[in-house]
Order: structure tokens, then C-alpha cells, then sequence
């Protein structure tokens, strides 16, 4: 018993991280349709930014909002630069240009941040909390903090103020966003922008838990990637549910089965569920992005 | 329509793409760009072939910093032979297929020695290329099967020590402290299941039993799932036994300590490195780590023939590179570096006609002290390390300090 | 006279041909290191063929090609050092299990919209790979090595690669052109018009996906006795992305394609290399990843079609001054041929 509280507490931990990867890849998807494999590059310049600034000394607020900064920028300039110019673009050709994006980042932040693995402190020391006889690193809480607080701020975002309003519009409906006037491309730079922040987020609280390192993008990418689908790729807050139900998929596999075989227990969760439920846990239609 | 700004652009990329075919296709009828033949009286070309990207960089990268620090040192030292030493590098980015390609790129500059690879997989891809091209290769990776059977492997030789020499530090460690069953915990890649495997094979005839084992993907970014299976070995057991590389390293260490497990832990020598400390902070403050000397040469008595030598590659190496990413001197860059300076010593045996088969015939008669330790190669033995090379170190206060009398002799 | 030279060029009999010739020449004249250069090279095309014909022709994504390489390459090591059996048969069993695999994946997945097969053949791929790390006969994560040659020297693989490839383009080119080729079209133009056309879209499409599995596993069972080693970092995710963007830097729907894709981005990587090397040999490896992913980012901004049909495009709609033919037409007969330029020229 104790044992398996362990796992699921250590999985809720690691499914927190793979939670706001995957919001990220759900806002670009329902906004612009781009399943975007560059997506898990986000977190990495968020853990590597952070890092070097919390190496320079600075406080962790201002080291975290920078960070963020950071990749928002980077993701303004992808959604202006790359996504302007590819607007005709297939969906197909899209994913490429994403997979293109990926490797350009990857060798970008090794340029930057170098090739070790770095050590970054946790927020509030490398304490632990015992409950009911397992284990929780305090840094977790910050983690699943940091989720909770990303789904409020984007419920409050896009539910409550105009600009929210017209996003919800142009994901529900691009060609009605249209002809009100409303230019889908703008609002695909949002979502870029929104998507890197959210995702660079993820990757300062996730750094202390990890040793991070600028290979570590693909990865979490991809984890995140299998959250979106499984909660649904079209459903926000299914992304956040889909992310968490897979860290713990994992740290049950980790722990009962083997390591080994966590991955493939992984993605073969993710093509049962294609086959059994494609449009995932709380997704809705799933044919209307084809 | 495309727009004409895009047609342009489409035009000139299709130049650009045609030129470089082009390029690329005029390389194939004559030699390759970067031949540069060891003639009579130009320099020795080593072909260094590595992962300077992908998941081994950081083994890569601080590896040929030493090994372009060596052919400087050298080559500001009058060469070898009165010839100086020249440096092809390519990288992999730690891709076997990658690798093979590459070796048979490097073969074609006629090098006096090959050095590469930092991962097993890779090595055994170059071995068959540096056979057939009867050109000696010094492998970076650890497995013993890159030099055994020695009869498949006449071309071949290595620096780091094999997994065996490693395991009887903390063999000796154990004996001397009635410890007798381990658990095994292992990075999920070759380096760890090859220690796994070997452990298996060396250490239970010695009475260490492995109560169990735990294997930790090497991108898992929180090892408590798998470590809590250590709660449930039966017999318990009296130490654990890791081995792996950082960073999983350190999530192993991290994941040990926040579960409270308190049987002392015993990290392989992948963890030598000083990233292993500055990862896991506190967590790693009274683990073991069987190792070279590198980190603790101050505390070797002058005799030990390693400790200038040591001295003098931490320095030159922190001067021109501690203040790169690649950071502080580390055991595995002091592989390249001990690869350059046996294939020095290996080309001023065999003199100045000095031919690749003559290099080789050199190397297995070659006695060199290194900062990776104390090598006596023989045709029987391409490895040749001195296994008291190997010592134990723990973590105090998250330096390296030694733990004297335990080396890896078989005692 | 020009159209009839292409007209020949473009026979699938000829085609295959030219794909087994120019490379064997070149190889006959190149030095040692360019001949297993273009061996691979060969060992790449004849993934992207299949590649090509499933993702041009069928209009669906495999995100998991390197999972049938793989079961081909270890068929072949599996069978030789753990059997002691021919490599030939190792390919066989390993072209025969592909085939299974993709089948029954086809099966279960085929029906599938675009962007969820394409998933479900990601995480095909990803399961392939622990497979290959996990199970009792693959040698785990050390691999298997000494996989003997096909009693084969460096220029008879080079004979033997791009033989099949040539085989392996006959063989698509002629699917294409019968029944089967209309029947892909439609399905890639819409999968309603095929259903009306009488025929099960998800059957077409599993058609495709076996052979394209085939010629990856062929490939793959190559490679192995080729390299003499393999491990599982070799099968990974990346693997199948680069076979992927082989096939669309170099152009879906023609041979040509796949030969320039696979030919295009190991000199995309070559001339990076080099010039790394000269340039900054510390941070090459970094600087070679930055600019090839800015590379393809810039082909597919401005030339989403690939190489080959970016430059056939421009020519064609300089030849006809005429609008181009919508790629979405339905009409298959039209492009029986397998590339739009038929259509174009008949008008």
C-alpha cells in the first residue's frame, strides 16, 4: 500500500511536468491545427534560462518570469517568423516544419548552454514530506502548484476577458473567427506565444527535480505529446488530465513491471487508447481538425 | 500562388541545394576535403571520431578538448619523430551509423591511429572498419569485449578500465567489511546492463550475492518509482551497488536519499565526474565511487608515479577549459588525453619510418603512465590497466576525498 | 523529341534501370568511403520508396518506419549469429514479419484519421524499439555483433542496395500505374469518392502500408549484415522522423524523390560537417544541428512539395502557361501516370 501511494505520488509529481507540456501542445492544436513537435524544446529553454540566471545569483521570481520570457520570445518569433510564411502550408507540412524546429533548437541551446547536465536548487530546499509512509520531494507541490495555477490563470484568460473571448472563437470556429474579422494568424502567434511560456513555466519548476540538460526537449515532448492525446487532443483541461494520468501510468509501470519497460507501457497506452477512444479521455469531436 | 519574394527564394534554395550536390559529388572522384596524408614529412594524422552532440556530449566534448590539448602540448614540445601531430575530428552525435560512416571517412586520410569511440556500440562499429584498414584504434568505452578476444581484436586497444577491475575495488571494500549481499541498481543502456552482466559473472564467485536488481531509464527524471523496489528485496541487502552515468546517476542518488534508504551506496566509475556533484547537491554526501586517481591526486604519496601527471592534466586541462560549458577536468576527458599520449609514445617506438602496423606492433608493447592510470600493454592484453589505477573515493561535505587501501588487485 | 525522352525517362522498367546504373558507375569511379555513402544512401531510398508511395500516394504519415528497419535488421542478425542461418533468409523472415506487423497494425489502425495514424504508428515505432532493448534474443542494449556479410564486398552491397531499390521503384511504379495506383489517389483525395468508387479506403491503405513495411524491413535486413552490428539506439524515434523528411525534402510521388530526398539530406549533412569542421570544430556538432533544422524549416516554408516536384512544378506551369491542375483532384484516371505532369501534358 505504502508502495503504491509512493509510485502514484512520484507519477503525479513527473505527470505534472508532462501536464503543462502537453497544455501547451493542446493550445497550439485547437488554435492553429500544428501538432507541434518542437513543443518539449520550450521546457528545455526554460530550465536551461533559468538555470544560468540562478547561477548568475538571481532571486528565483525574477530568474522565473525571465525564463519564461525568454521562451515566449522565442515562441513569438517562431509563430511570426516560421508560421507567417508557412500560413498556406498543409497540416502535414506543418508537422515538418515543427520536427525542423525541434532539431534547430536542440542544437541552438547546446551552442548557448553547452552539453552537461546542470544543477539547478530547488525552490524551497531539498526537503521531503512524508505522507502515509511514502516520500514526496517538496519541489513536487511546487510542480503540481504550478499546474493548478497555469489552468486557472488560462480558464480566467479565456473565459473572462475579451481577448480570451476572441481566442475561444477562433479555435472553436477559424472560418467564423474569419469573417468577423479576426485574423486567425494573430491569434496563431498568441498561441504560439502563450503555448512557449506555459511550456518554458514547466520546465523552471520541473528543473530542480531533474538534472537538466539541453537534450532533454524530445523527450519530454514527446511524454507530453501522449498527455495531449490521451486527455484529448482538442481538450485543454483534458491535456492537464491526460498529462497526470500518464505519470502515473509510468510510475506504476516503473515500479510493478520494470523500467525497462515504462516506455513501451507508455505508448502502448497511447495506441489502445487511438484504438479504443482516438478522440482521448475528455476530448470532444474528433474529426473536425481533418 | 507563391508570391514572387517566395519563387525567388525557391530558386535560390534550389541553387544553393543543386551547388552543394554538386559540391558533395566532386568529393567523391578525388580525395575527401579534409585529406591531409601522413607523408614523409608532414604531420601524424589522428582521426578522432566522437559524440560531441546527443545524449553522450558530455562525455565527448570534455574527450576531444583533451585530446586538442595533448597535440598542443606535444606539438609545442617539437612532435613526435620531428613531426607534428594533426587532429581530424567529426562528431556523431551518438549515432552508431553515424559513427561507421564516419570511421571510413577517417581511414581515407591515412591516419597514423584512430581514437574513438566514447560509447561501446559505436566502438564496435569502428572495429571491423580499423581492422580491414589495418590501422590501430584506441577505444574511450569501457566494455571488455573491445578487446577480447584479443585474436578478433588485433587492432584494438583501450584506455578506460574494464567493468571487472572497477567491481573488485568494491569487492575488496566489501570483503574487508563483511558485506555480502548487494543490490544492483543500473542505468538502462549498455554501460549499465553490461554491468549488471559482468557483476553477475564476477562478483558472485567471490560470495557477494545480488539480491536483486533495479533497472532506471536513462531519461527518467525521478528514479523513486524504481528504487522503491529496493523495500521489498528479500534477503535485505547490506549495500547497493550503481551503475550508470550522470545525470540518471544523480537521479538515482537524489531518489536513494529522499527515500531514506540508509545501506551505504556504491556508484560505479561513470559517476566520476565532478557533474555527479554539483547534480545531486546534499544527496550525494557519503556515497562511494570506485574511480581513477584524477580527483584525489593531492592526497597520493609523491612516489605514485600518476600524481604529477595528474597534476599537470588538471591544470593545463582547467586553464584553457574549466570556463567552457564543458566545465572542469573529468575522468573521461582524461581518456583522450591518455589516447594521444599512447599513440606518442607508440610512434616514437617504432621510430621515424613509423607506419600504422608498426604504431600497433608498438602499442602492444607499450609501458606508459597516465592520468588514467598505469598502463602495461602486451599482445595478450590491450588494455593493460595497472588495476591498483582504480581506488575508492567517497563524497564528503560533496568533495572527493580517498578512502585508502582498497584499489582494484584482486587481493 | 524532349517529351519523348521523358516519356521513356519515365517507364518504370527504364527508371529502375537508371536507379541501379548511376550509382553502381559512380561507384565503380569513387573512392572507398563515397561507396559506403552511397550504399546507405541506397539503404535510405529504398525506405523513403515505400515511404513515398504510402505517404504521396495514400496521403497517410508513418511516424514509425524505422521500427520495420528494425525488425528487418534483426531478423537478419537474429537468424545469422543466434542460428546460424544465411542472412537471405534472415531478410526473407524479416520482409515476411514486417509484413505481419504492418498488417495487423493496419488493421487495427488504418482506419484511423491522418493525424491519429500517424500516432499510432509513432508509438508503434517507440514499442519496436524497447522490444528490440527487451527481448531475450536481441542481445539487449550491447546489440549483436559479427552479423556476417552476404559474402559480399563493399561494391556488392552497393550492387545489392541499389539493385533493390531498383526493384523496389519497379515495383511501386507499377502499383501505381494499375488499379491500384487510381485507387490510392482517390483514397488520398477523399476517402468518401473511394468508398463510392466501390473499394474499402482502410484496405487500399493497408496494401500501401505492407509494402511500404516491406521495403523498410529489406532495407533494414541490409543494413545489418551491411554494418555487422546493431543496437537499439540505431531504431530510434529519429530514425524515423529523418526517413520522413527524406521522403518530403526530396519530394513525394516519383522515384526521383526518394533517390533526391535520401541523396539530399546526407549531403545537406555532409557539407555541414565539413564545413563545421573547418569552421569551428568545437561547436560543430551544435552548429551542424542548428542549420540542418533550419534547413528543412526553410525547404518546407518554401518548398512544401519537396525538390523534385518544387522544380516540376515551375517547369510544368512555364510549359502549359496555364493554371496548375488542383493536387486535390479526384479524378484518377487522369493521373494514372502518377504524376500530375501526365495530366498536364495531355491537356
Amino acid at each position: 500500500m505504502a508502495t503504491l501511494l509512493q509510485l502514484v505520488l512520484a507519477g503525479i509529481g513527473m505527470g505534472s511536468v508532462y501536464a503543462l507540456v502537453a497544455i501547451g501542445f493542446s493550445l497550439i492544436y485547437k488554435v492553429t491545427g500544428v501538432i507541434n513537435f518542437a513543443q518539449g524544446e520550450f521546457a528545455m529553454i526554460g530550465s536551461m534560462s533559468f538555470w544560468l540566471l540562478q547561477s548568475h545569483g538571481i532571486p528565483l521570481v525574477p530568474a522565473l518570469v525571465v525564463a519564461v520570457a525568454i521562451a515566449a520570445a522565442v515562441g513569438a518569433a517562431i509563430g511570426r517568423f516560421v508560421m507567417y510564411p508557412a500560413a498556406q502550408a498543409s497540416v502535414l507540412t506543418l508537422i515538418f516544419i515543427t520536427l525542423g524546429l525541434d532539431t534547430a533548437l536542440r542544437g541552438l541551446g547546446t551552442l548557448v548552454w553547452g552539453v552537461n547536465p546542470v544543477a539547478v536548487q530547488a525552490f524551497s530546499g531539498n526537503g521531503v514530506l512524508h505522507v502515509l509512509g511514502a516520500v514526496v520531494p517538496t519541489q513536487n507541490l511546487w510542480i503540481f502548484g504550478a499546474v493548478v495555477i497555469v489552468a486557472a490563470l488560462l480558464y480566467f484568460l479565456l473565459e473572462r476577458t475579451y481577448f480570451g473571448q476572441g481566442m475561444t472563437a477562433a479555435m472553436d470556429n477559424p472560418t467564423a473567427a474569419r469573417l468577423y474579422g479576426m485574423n486567425p494568424l494573430r491569434f496563431g502567434l498568441y498561441a504560439w506565444v502563450l503555448a512557449a511560456a506555459i511550456g518554458a513555466f514547466g520546465g523552471v519548476v520541473f528543473a530542480p527535480m531533474t538534472m537538466a540538460n539541453t537534450n532533454m526537449g524530445l523527450e519530454l515532448g514527446l511524454y507530453g505529446f501522449v498527455g495531449a492525446i490521451l486527455g484529448g487532443l482538442d481538450s485543454l483541461p483534458g491535456a492537464a488530465v491526460g498529462g497526470i494520468a500518464l505519470g502515473i501510468v509510468t510510475s506504476l509501470s516503473a515500479g510493478y513491471i520494470s523500467s525497462d519497460w515504462a516506455d513501451g507501457v507508455a505508448f502502448a497506452v497511447l495506441l489502445i487508447m487511438l484504438l479504443v477512444r482516438p478522440q482521448g479521455i475528455l476530448g470532444t469531436s474528433l474529426n473536425r481538425r481533418v | 500562388m507563391a508570391s514572387r519574394s517566395s519563387q525567388k527564394m525557391r530558386t535560390a534554395l534550389g541553387l544553393a541545394l543543386a551547388g552543394g550536390l554538386a559540391i558533395s559529388l566532386a568529393g567523391c572522384g578525388s580525395s575527401a576535403p579534409t585529406s591531409a596524408k601522413s607523408t614523409a614529412t608532414g604531420p601524424y594524422v589522428l582521426g578522432v571520431d566522437l559524440p560531441l552532440t546527443g545524449p553522450y556530449d558530455s562525455l565527448g566534448v570534455p574527450e576531444l578538448n583533451s585530446i586538442n590539448l595533448a597535440v598542443q602540448q606535444i606539438n609545442a614540445a617539437g612532435g613526435v619523430n620531428g613531426r607534428k601531430l594533426k587532429v581530424i575530428s567529426l562528431d556523431n552525435g551518438t549515432n552508431p551509423t553515424t559513427a561507421g560512416q564516419q570511421f571510413k571517412q577517417l581511414v581515407q586520410d591515412h591516419p597514423i591511429g584512430l581514437i574513438g569511440d566514447a560509447s561501446t556500440g559505436s566502438t564496435m562499429v569502428a572495429i571491423p572498419i580499423a581492422t580491414q584498414a589495418k590501422i590501430p584504434l584506441i577505444s574511450l568505452a569501457s566494455d571488455a569485449e573491445i578487446v577480447q578476444p584479443v585474436a578478433q581484436r588485433q587492432w584494438i586497444f583501450k584506455v578506460p578500465a574494464v567493468d571487472t577491475t572497477v567491481m573488485q575495488v568494491m569487492i575488496n571494500y566489501f570483503k574487508a567489511h563483511g558485506i555480502s549481499r548487494v543490490a544492483f541498481a543500473y542505468g538502462n543502456f549498455p554501460y549499465g546492463t553490461g554491468g549488471l552482466a559482468d557483476f553477475q559473472k564476477y562478483a558472485v564467485p567471490q560470495g557477494i550475492q545480488v539480491v536483486g536488481s533495479v533497472p532506471v531509464d536513462m531519461t527518467a527524471t525521478d528514479a523513486t518509482p524504481a528504487l522503491t523496489a529496493l523495500k521489498n528485496f528479500s534477503p535485505a541487502p547490506q549495500a547497493v551497488v550503481v551503475w550508470d552515468v550522470p545525470p540518471s546517476a544523480d537521479t538515482i542518488a537524489k531518489g536513494y536519499a529522499s527515500l531514506g534508504f540508509k545501506w551505504p551506496i556504491f556508484f560505479s566509475d561513470g559517476a566520476s565526474n565532478d557533474v555527479f556533484l554539483t547534480l545531486a547537491g546534499n544527496a550525494v554526501n557519503g556515497d562511494f565511487v570506485a574511480s581513477t586517481k584524477i580527483f584525489v591526486a593531492s592526497s597520493l604519496p609523491n612516489s605514485d608515479p600518476q600524481k604529477s601527471i595528474i597534476e599537470k592534466y588538471v591544470k593545463s586541462y582547467d586553464q584553457a577549459y574549466a570556463s567552457t560549458s564543458a566545465g572542469p577536468a573529468n575522468m573521461f576527458g582524461a581518456f583522450g588525453y591518455d589516447a594521444v599520449y599512447m599513440f606518442k609514445d607508440a610512434i616514437a617506438a617504432a621510430g621515424k619510418g613509423a607506419t600504422p602496423a608498426s604504431v600497433r606492433g608498438a602499442l602492444e608493447h607499450l609501458n606508459y603512465d597516465g592520468v588514467t592510470g598505469v598502463m602495461h600493454l602486451t599482445p595478450q592484453d590491450h588494455s593493460g590497466l595497472d588495476p591498483t589505477s582504480e581506488v575508492l573515493l567517497q563524497v564528503q561535505n560533496q568533495k572527493w576525498t580517498l578512502v585508502p587501501g582498497f584499489t582494484g588487485a584482486n587481493e | 523529341m524532349s517529351r519523348q525522352l521523358l516519356g521513356t525517362a519515365r517507364n518504370p522498367a527504364v527508371q529502375a534501370l537508371l536507379v541501379l546504373a548511376i550509382p553502381l558507375a559512380l561507384g565503380l569511379v569513387v573512392g572507398p568511403y563515397w561507396v559506403s555513402e552511397l550504399t546507405l544512401v541506397g539503404m535510405y531510398t529504398l525506405v523513403v520508396i515505400g515511404l513515398n508511395l504510402f505517404m504521396g500516394y495514400a496521403g497517410q504519415v508513418s511516424l514509425g518506419q524505422a521500427g520495420f528497419f528494425g525488425i528487418g535488421a534483426y531478423a537478419v542478425g537474429i537468424a545469422s549469429t543466434h542460428f546460424g542461418l544465411a542472412p537471405w533468409i534472415g531478410l526473407v523472415l524479416g520482409m515476411v514479419l514486417a509484413a505481419a506487423a504492418a498488417w495487423l497494425l493496419g488493421v487495427l489502425a488504418l482506419h484511423l484519421m491522418q493525424h491519429y495514424l500517424a500516432l499510432a504508428t509513432l508509438a508503434f515505432g517507440i514499442i519496436a524499439d524497447v522490444a528490440f532493448q527487451q527481448l531475450p534474443l536481441t542481445g539487449g542494449n550491447s546489440g549483436l555483433y559479427g552479423i556476417p556479410a552476404f559474402t559480399l564486398n563493399a561494391i556488392g552491397f552497393l550492387a545489392l542496395t541499389w539493385g533493390a531499390v531498383a526493384l523496389g521503384s519497379w515495383f511501386t511504379n507499377r502499383l501505381v500505374r494499375s488499379g491500384t495506383g487510381s485507387l490510392l489517389e482517390a483514397v488520398r483525395s477523399s476517402e468518401v469518392a473511394t468508398a463510392l468508387m466501390g473499394a474499402d479506403p482502410a484496405t487500399v491503405k493497408r496494401q500501401a502500408f505492407i509494402v511500404s513495411a516491406v521495403l523498410a524491413a529489406a532495407a533494414g535486413g541490409i543494413y545489418a549484415s551491411w554494418e555487422g552490428y546493431i543496437d537499439p539506439t540505431v531504431f530510434t524515434f529519429a530514425l524515423s522522423i529523418n526517413l520522413v523528411l527524406m521522403a518530403v525534402v526530396g519530394g513525394l510521388r516519383s522515384v526521383v524523390g526518394a533517390v533526391l530526398g535520401a541523396a539530399g539530406v546526407e549531403a545537406i549533412n555532409q557539407i555541414l560537417k565539413f564545413a563545421g569542421a573547418s569552421l569551428a570544430p568545437a561547436t560543430s556538432g551544435a552548429l551542424q544541428l542548428t542549420i540542418y533544422g533550419l534547413a528543412l524549416v526553410v525547404i518546407m516554408i518554401y518548398w512544401p512539395e519537396g525538390l523534385v516536384t518544387g522544380l516540376g512544378a515551375r517547369s510544368r506551369a512555364r510549359r502549359t502557361a496555364g493554371p496548375q491542375l488542383p493536387l486535390q483532384s479526384v479524378d484518377g484516371h487522369e493521373r494514372d501516370g502518377g504524376q500530375v505532369v501526365d495530366g498536364a501534358q495531355r491537356s
